[in-house]
């Protein structure tokens, strides 16, 4: 049992790198994952969902952040996916496409149940691993200057962009700092005698053992937040106006080039659904089924 | 040759492996801990004290290596890590952050609970362990842990610490951002601790503590122990200190002042006392003379 909850937590960890991804304007990241988180939830079929799984770990590798960072937050949701998969495959069934494999009561299995399953799971790896990949390739400064950006025409009608783009860099901030708060707490209270990881109890003993620790947590959180408040007042924070950026944001060519791939890429995958291409494959490899 | 109480024999340890921020922190550190005695462990901010204190109970797991308590690895999959953490008790960095009951008596309570105490034989165990480290059972009990000060937070700590009666304390950094008052009662509530023959280890940047507490140090640097020995022979040493970029405390700053200028003194004085009376003693020999 090691006591490093930073190691599972992939948000927020930028990973400072000098590739062409990197350097692309922080509007058109924010845009480009969420159109292809947009389409990625919208998308069916199996076979689409691994070429968009396939495309974002190419990103990935291209911006010389490794796969195994990006996927590293599947790992804790799996075993959920996991299950959810199997309940969906079990007891709602999708279409009665291709050869039945099971039946008994009320259970079903069709080759299409499966392949949905499938889907189902790869789905949200695919998830995570945009947004992964969005946040090691994102600084935090990065992101409230896009997010403002983006959300400045909101602010002629008089909605704080500014102070909405401070509140969401610094919430993401804050999830490896609560890691590292959590873990504090739970080897102070493990090296004074709690069961912490020793793999004793079902699931249910194991969280209640996990409860003792949201309440410091809270409670240091907010001292966090406070202290974070008092160094910002004494730098003479006032947000919103007049506040300058580092570097001028602009959009170039390449960002333009880089923004109408995603978009091409994400209405593709939504329309080519209607195709429906696991329909297409399943009924080759099997035929109509019974 | 007696067991040694710890033992960490070529410890190497990596923060967040297997990712791009991986940082290894200890390089192969070894240290041996006799039963009763006090081993200071000084060195650089980032030289690897922290972690490596963290490793000889158990609280993190080495890449490489292992720790021994009393001849047992503790990552032996055999061995009982909770058991081992009750009996070498950790007092961590800023421990008043790490109060996590509401009430000081409920988080001194919290080790001795866990532990199987309860009713009248736990309320006497936390008075006995908050009356050990000076604050007063019936006064503090029932302070929320908010309220207290710095300096009351940190004793309630250790006290919540010793309410588990370990047989060895790992300290990291004790004394650091107490106001002179609190760091003095603290270390002479150490010294009281390791003359009743707790064995400890202290990570500490403050030399005096180490020349009052420790009767060896090791000296870390870059996630090594690169040095080890006797205190006293080590503050006496200026080549040994600047070969090691060590300060020596006050008092043996003193003595080798007034050597430098011809004075009959010894090299080294465990504290200002010592270093009074040892200057006395070569005013009255000068005056005899």
């Amino acid at each position: 049992m090691s006591f490093e909850f930073l190691r599972s937590v992939t948000f927020g960890h930028y990973i400072p790198a000098s590739s062409p991804i990197h350097r692309i304007d922080p509007r058109v990241k924010i845009a480009a994952v969420a159109l292809a988180l947009a389409a990625l939830i919208l998308c069916r079929s199996l076979v689409l969902i691994v070429l968009a799984l396939a495309a974002v770990l190419v990103t990935a590798a291209c911006a010389r952040v490794p796969i195994r960072h990006v996927l590293r937050g599947v790992g804790p949701v799996l075993p959920f996916l996991i299950l959810l998969a199997v309940l969906q495959a079990l007891v709602m069934p999708r279409a009665e496409l291709g050869p039945m494999l099971i039946r008994w009561r009320w259970i079903s299995l069709s080759a299409g149940d499966l392949v949905a399953a499938a889907a189902l799971i790869l789905r949200f790896s695919a998830l995570i691993a945009a947004f992964g990949l969005f946040s090691s390739i994102t600084g935090t400064s990065e992101l409230a200057h896009g997010t403002e950006l983006l959300l400045s025409p909101l602010a002629r009608l008089g909605f704080p962009a500014h102070d909405a783009a401070m509140v969401l860099s610094i919430a993401l901030r804050f999830v490896p700092l609560l890691a590292m708060e959590a873990e504090h707490i739970v080897k102070a209270q493990a090296s004074r005698g709690a069961d912490f990881g020793r793999g004793r109890g079902g699931p249910l003993a194991r969280a209640r053992r996990m409860l003792p620790i949201y309440v410091p947590l809270f409670l240091s959180a907010l001292r966090r937040a406070e202290s974070l408040a008092l160094a910002m007042e004494a730098r003479c924070y006032t947000g919103g106006a007049g506040r300058t950026a580092p570097a001028g944001f602009r959009i170039r060519w390449t960002d333009a080039a880089a923004f109408i791939c995603v978009l091409a890429a994400s209405v593709g995958l939504v329309l080519a659904n209607r195709f429906d291409p696991d329909r297409i494959i399943i009924l080759a490899l099997f035929g109509a089924g019974n | 040759m007696s067991v040694p109480f710890l033992e960490a024999r070529g410890l190497r340890h990596t923060y967040l492996a297997d990712t791009p921020l991986a940082c290894e922190s200890l390089k192969g550190a070894d240290l041996a801990v006799e039963p009763g005695e006090v081993v200071a462990v000084v060195g650089a901010s980032g030289s690897g004290k922290s972690t490596f204190l963290q490793h000889m109970n158990g609280i993190l797991s080495p890449t490489h290596g292992a720790v021994f308590f009393r001849g047992r690895s503790l990552s032996d999959k055999a061995t009982d890590l909770t058991a081992v953490r009750r009996r070498v008790g950790m007092v961590f960095q800023r421990p008043e952050l790490q109060l996590f009951e509401q009430y000081t008596g409920d988080d001194v309570a919290y080790g001795p609970r866990l532990a199987g105490l309860a009713g009248h034989e736990l309320g006497e165990r936390v008075r006995w362990a908050m009356g050990l480290v000076g604050l007063d059972f019936h006064a503090f009990k029932d302070r929320l842990t908010v309220s207290l000060s710095g300096g009351e937070r940190r004793k309630a700590a250790l006290a919540g610490v010793l309410a588990m009666k370990p047989e060895g304390l790992l300290l990291d950094e004790p004394t650091a951002g107490l106001d002179p008052v609190s760091h003095a009662e603290l270390v002479r509530l150490l010294a009281k601790l390791a003359a009743g023959g707790m064995t400890m280890v202290i990570a500490t940047h403050d030399m005096e503590d180490a020349a009052a507490l420790a009767g060896r140090l090791a000296v870390m640097s870059d996630g090594r122990v690169v040095f080890t020995g006797e205190t006293g022979g080590v503050f006496a040493d200026a080549g040994r200190l600047e070969e090691l970029s060590l300060l020596p405390p006050a008092s043996v700053s003193i003595l080798s002042g007034l050597r430098k200028s011809g004075w009959d003194v010894p090299a080294y004085a465990a504290s200002a006392g010592e270093a009074v009376d040892a200057i006395r003693a070569a005013l009255e020999a000068g005056r005899a003379r």
